[in-house]
Formats: structure tokens, sequence, C-alpha cells
């Protein structure tokens, strides 16, 4: 009876692994997935690039010649892209969320801007929300003023983004989408159900492992810390260890 | 590895800014950076033997391999298709390097100024080309400046920075 029980989980495991596409993964066929933190992605043909203050994008139709395109400047202190979809990327900054149509690149249409407080900031996003975390960080001139908190962003309308509502964080850092499940890294790897977005639940805690940003790939998490990564299979609102190394 | 961490993080809000920025005042960094020759730097990306991690950088995943970043040094690639149990499969020395993404067999990943472009398949690789000086040169994690940067060989390039 138990090995049956380990058989279908380790089926079901394999079954949610191998399904690409959609959500917070690759973005794209052929594609592969950084965390919440990256400063690179690839969007279809096109690869973006966050650094400084600028966006740059290179055309990758021949993907093993990178082809320089164009800059975008941003005039604020760049730290995270995360493409939602062939379309659209978020790029998280220093002062605010920032949202691109990419659907033309290299002529890329920015959106909006979702100002906040200065604050460290990565952002993940699906069809309705975005979800950003503030951060403060005393040792860092950029950040030290900030608070710490997650804020849920009404996007449904991507040139009009909307606060709904903000949570109180204990030092969040990086976070990422599994359906209607938030993950984020604060001081442990936090799960919520984010169904009703004012009314945050938090199924699960992994108060042991001090993640920093995350992948999460069908049922499968990868989070990754200061001193370690850790692997989970996600379900039913709990995490279950996999490995680490 | 906090400290790791945290250079990584200050490295990324820094980067390319320090110098823009005329209200930022000069202070010293408690960093020294390291340099290495433009010749020797576009011939740098290798791979090696499985490595032990000193420090856990940016994760990145593409079909069932998974690559942690060793801040400054490069990347390990693990095969993760029994995620109960990762197998280390090298590592891929890339000096300067934090992130990367990946399209197909080609890995794109900042070697220290330069955009790499990395043709990898199993246990072979090359790098099939690179784009100079795409990106601002490493900046010291704590934003300071570096007296060593002024008596500076020429045809350098900042590929890391070491606590003094």
């Amino acid at each position: 009876m138990k090995k049956l029980s380990v058989l279908i989980s380790v089926v079901f495991l394999l079954s949610s692994c191998a399904k690409e596409g959609g959500g917070a993964d690759s973005v794209g066929a052929g594609n592969g997935q950084g965390g919440s933190l990256a400063r690179f992605a690839v969007a279809n043909d096109h690869l973006f690039l966050v650094d400084g203050s600028e966006l740059k994008v290179f055309d990758l139709s021949k993907p093993n010649n990178a082809v320089y395109l164009s800059r975008h400047q941003l005039n604020t202190q760049v730290e995270t892209i995360f493409p939602r979809d062939t379309a659209t990327i978020f790029i998280g900054t220093v002062s605010g969320m920032y949202i691109y149509d990419i659907s033309n690149a290299p002529n890329i249409n920015q959106l909006s801007v979702y100002n906040h407080i200065t604050a460290c900031d990565p952002v993940v996003a699906n069809d309705r929300y975005a979800y950003v975390t503030l951060r403060s960080e005393q040792n860092n001139n950029w950040c030290w003023r900030s608070v710490d908190q997650l804020d849920i962003i009404d996007i449904q309308d991507l040139s009009n983004p909307k606060l709904i509502t903000s949570f109180s964080m204990i030092n969040p850092r990086g976070l990422g989408l599994i359906g209607d499940t938030l993950l984020v890294c604060d001081r442990g790897l936090k799960v919520f159900d984010v169904n009703d977005p004012l009314n945050l639940k938090l199924l699960d805690f992994d108060e042991d492992f001090d993640a920093v940003d995350l992948i999460p790939y069908g049922n499968l998490v990868i989070a990754v810390g200061e001193d370690g990564l850790k692997q989970y299979e996600y379900k039913n609102g709990n995490l279950t260890f996999l490995s680490e190394l | 590895m906090k400290k790791s961490f945290l250079l990584l993080s200050l490295a990324l809000f820094l980067g390319g800014c320090v110098i823009d920025e005329p209200w930022y005042d000069y202070y010293e960094s408690e960093y020294r950076p390291v340099l290495m020759d433009r010749a020797e730097l576009d011939n740098s990306v290798k791979l090696l033997e499985p490595q032990r991690h000193n420090n856990y950088g940016k994760i990145y995943r593409k079909d069932s391999l998974l690559f942690i970043n060793e801040l400054y040094e490069g990347v390990h690639v693990y095969d993760n298709s029994d995620p109960r149990n990762p197998v280390n499969l090298g590592f891929i020395s890339i000096p300067g390097n934090v992130d990367i993404a990946i399209k197909g067999k080609y890995i794109y990943a900042d070697n220290a100024v330069d955009l790499v472009v990395i043709e990898f398949e199993g246990n072979k690789l090359s790098v099939v080309d690179r784009n100079k000086d795409v990106f601002p040169e490493l900046q010291s994690p704590d934003g300071g400046s570096s007296p060593e940067l002024s008596s500076r060989p020429e045809n350098t390039i900042i590929i890391k920075w070491e606590k003094k």
C-alpha cells in the first residue's frame, strides 16, 4: 500500500514536471525559466536584459547569434524582469513596477508604471494580479528607507494598474506563482492561498530554510537560499520535501 | 554565505550607477577588484568537472537541467530529471557571471562586461558568439571606490570583487 502511494506520487510528480508553458513557466517554445530575481529573460525570439537603469533587447531568431537591437532608458534602478507571456514583461525597479508590451519587439511599448515607496522589489504576475514584494535592506543604500510588505496589484487593465491591498512581511525576497498559490521567500518559504486577494491564507511555511528565490515548475518548487538549494513537491497547500543541496 | 548574497544583490542595485550618480559620495570600498586581461576573458568560458558550492546565486531551469550560479564564477549544472536526486554534471566556468537565460541548446550569459552565447549539449560546450562591452563593469558590492583601479593595467576587465 505504502509502495503504491509512493509510486502514485512519483507519477504525479513526473507528469507535472513534464508540463511546459503557462503562468511563470518558460515563455515561448524551447526557452528556459528563471527565478523572480532574474535580470535576463527570453520570450519568443528575443532576449531581454536589465542592468543599471536600462532594458536591452537582443534578437535571437538565430539563437546562436544574439543581435543587439535596442535599449530603453527607465531612469530608475532596474532590478528584475519577469516575462509573463509572449506579449508582456514586468520589470521590478527600486521605485516601481513597469509593464511593457513586447508583442512587437524590438518595438516595445511601456504600458504603465506602478510607483511605490523606494524598496527592493521583484514582481510576478498572472492574468489578473501582479504580486510585488517590497523589502527594506539596512545595508543597502537604495533600499534602507523602505518597508517590508507584499503588494497585490490589479492588472486586468495593464495600462492602469491599481493597488488592491498590502500585507506586512518580515523581509521578503523572491516569489513565485502556482495557480492561485503564491510562494514567498520571507525568512523561510511561505505558501499563501491568494484566491481572495483581500483574505490571504497561509497554507504552509518552511521556517527552516531561508529561501531567497524560487522557480515553480508544475508542482515542483526549486528554492535557493544563501546556503543551499531545496526542492519540494507542492500539492493541496503543502510542501513536501524532496531533496537539498 | 550571507555576505555573498548581499554582495549579489548590491551588485545588482549598484551596477552601472555609482559613476553616473553625482550625488553619490566617494568612499573607499571594503572590496578589491580582480582583473583579467581582455585576451584571457575572450577565452575564459570552459566546462569543468563538478565543483563544490561556495555560494548560491541565481537559479535557472531548462527541461530537466538545473543551473545554479556561483557568484562571479559560473554555473553548476545538474541533471534534475529526478528532483529527489539531482545529479551534479559539471561546472561551466564563466568569469564575472551573475545571470543566465536559455533558448534551446544556447545559454546566454554575462561574462563580466560581455554577453556570450554558449552552445551546450550534454558534455560539450563552445562559445559561438560574444557581444563585447554590453554591460557596465562590475561595481563593488558596497558601492565604494577602489584605489587599485587608479593604477590599472590597460586592456583589463573586472571579473569579480573580493573582500579585503
